[in-house]
């Protein structure tokens, strides 16, 4: 006589397999968790030089700062609007001296700037000119602070935000001033302590680049370098006189590429350009463009925000 | 807590345990990495400065510029400079507007200085409501309502006339100031229909060829 299997039985079984493999799971999902947490600390313990204790070390919460230098936060004339100015940052001292401005514990702060830094930019002592407009050039330069002893990776984001002009009753189409905002207003990067530094025009359709940094010491401060200008003549792009901020003739390949971020032709779509042969009419719309810029926007915000990549 | 997965099949309970060990893995992941991507940001911001196109002319840098008065006695015509200030090979357009109380002729000469001296060369143009032999904007009102913003009717002679320059009549020079003389003539035989009447409104406007609209 066969001997029947007992349904209850092997159900049993098999919530007793199933019973193993959560317990297994589980345990291996702490075990990986114990692993993390452990690297994590190990990692905070080996950068003795980081000052302060561990809890003071998290409540800082960054393994770099940004900093700039200037006299003061001058930028600012009295006449900018009040919603667009932000905090000053910390004083960033070094050796017992302040040599700096840095966003410890901030989110956002004032870019310092002085005469040597962001020429033309801005209202700064020694400097008449007030506001940018076709022509202008300079440069922004911040530093970045490592807060950790070896290899850092950050990821810089440029934005440029235009505050309209409230008084002109001419229609904005955002994705036409973004577009021409980037493709007239010009910056690129330079760092020499950088292990990437080759690209130097930040791309217009995605303004944001990284920097590979080997060997970085805490507080030891590294040195980025933003050129920029605003072109004004296509007859300087063509000829390459861009004052060094970047290649002419890579520029032209961009105008051929994404014409839209360098030309207007009231609203109508501009085809590729053919310099040689059609400057006049290209040299109009670049022209336009300026124009729909310069009576729609009256300040211009300059951003920039670093994260680890 | 077992007793609900009673009815589950084996392989099921075996995913929900592997999604559950993901998901608290992942959480651990995220929850570090977005620690450690703390975001730093420094701003500034600037005036924007800019123009494409400006008159200058006895009032400099003003808008709109003063073209000053017409004295009739022992004259035929006066002559009012101007200016245009702009960006090189920057192609505009003049144009002018003006009422028809009075029988005066507008012309306007572009200014090049050379080594010949300075060379007058007349800038061609048309009206926009207005053909040879009948004044558009007295017989049909044209560009009223774009004046005056509404259809209520006005004198005949304060009816404005547009004039435009023709397509590139006009390029800015290397210099970036282009000069510009508008001369304004009348019959000097026929000062009587002068002399009664005494205001004529003259506009003058530079804009770029390629409109901004949009």
């Amino acid at each position: 006589m066969n001997e029947q299997p007992n349904p209850d039985a092997s159900k049993l079984e098999a919530l007793q397999n199933a019973r193993k493999q959560i317990t297994r799971s589980l345990l291996l999902a702490a075990a990986a968790l114990g692993v993390i947490a452990f690297a994590c600390y190990a990692w905070f313990v080996n950068n003795t030089s980081v000052t302060g204790s561990l809890g003071s070390v998290s409540a800082k919460g960054s393994i770099f700062e940004l900093a700039s230098k200037g006299s003061n936060g001058g930028q600012y004339t009295a006449s900018t609007p009040p919603e667009y100015v932000v905090e000053k940052g910390e004083d960033w001292k070094k050796d017992n001296s302040t040599i700096g401005t840095s966003t410890a514990g901030k989110s956002a702060i004032v870019w310092q700037l002085d005469k040597d830094n962001n020429s033309h930019l801005n209202n700064i002592e020694g400097i008449t000119e007030q506001g940018i407009r076709p022509g202008s050039f300079g440069t922004l330069q911040f530093y970045v602070i490592p807060q950790i002893n070896g290899s850092l990776n950050l990821q810089f984001d440029l934005e440029l935000i235009p505050v309209l002009n409230s008084d002109s009753n001419l229609t904005v189409n955002t994705d036409t001033l973004n577009q021409l905002m980037h493709g007239h207003m010009l910056f690129s990067y330079q760092c020499d302590k950088a292990t990437n530094s080759n690209e130097t025009l930040i791309p217009l359709e995605n303004p944001s680049f990284t920097l590979n940094f080997d060997n970085v010491s805490v507080d030891q401060e590294i040195l980025v370098t933003l050129k920029w200008i605003w072109p004004n003549l296509l007859a300087d792009v063509k000829s390459n006189e861009l004052q060094g901020v970047c290649d002419g003739e890579g520029i032209v390949d961009l105008m051929k590429k994404i014409p839209s971020y360098f030309f207007y032709n009231d609203g109508k779509q501009v085809d590729s350009p053919d310099l040689n042969n059609k400057f006049q009419e290209y040299n109009n719309y670049f022209n336009a463009a300026d124009q729909y810029l310069g009576e729609r926007i009256n300040w211009l915000i300059v951003r920039m925000t670093a994260q680890t990549a | 807590m077992f007793h609900k997965f009673r009815d589950k099949k084996p392989r099921q309970l075996t995913i929900i345990a592997v999604s559950l060990a993901v998901l608290v893995l992942i959480t651990a992941a995220v929850g570090t990495r977005a620690w450690l991507s703390t975001r730093r940001t420094l701003q500034t911001i600037t005036k924007v400065q800019y123009y494409t196109l400006d008159l200058i002319g006895s009032n400099v840098g003003t808008i709109p510029i003063n073209l000053g008065e017409i004295n009739i006695i022992n004259e035929n015509s006066k002559e009012i400079e101007f200016g245009v200030l702009s960006k090189p090979g920057t192609e505009y357009l003049l144009q002018l507007g003006h009422t028809t109380n009075l029988p005066l002729t507008y012309k306007i000469y572009h200014l090049t200085t050379g080594e010949n001296g300075e060379t007058r060369t007349e800038i061609t143009g048309k009206y926009l409501n207005k053909n040879n032999t009948t004044n558009l904007a007295e017989t049909e009102g044209k560009y009223h309502s774009a004046t005056y913003k509404s259809s209520d009717p006005v004198q005949k002679n304060a009816e404005p006339l547009y004039w435009v320059s023709n397509s590139g009549q006009c390029v800015c020079e290397a210099s970036g100031t282009d000069m510009y003389i508008l001369e304004i003539s009348w019959d000097p035989t026929d000062i009587s229909n002068i002399t009664d009447k005494e205001t004529e409104m003259i506009f003058l406007t530079a804009g770029l060829e390629v409109q901004n609209t949009q």
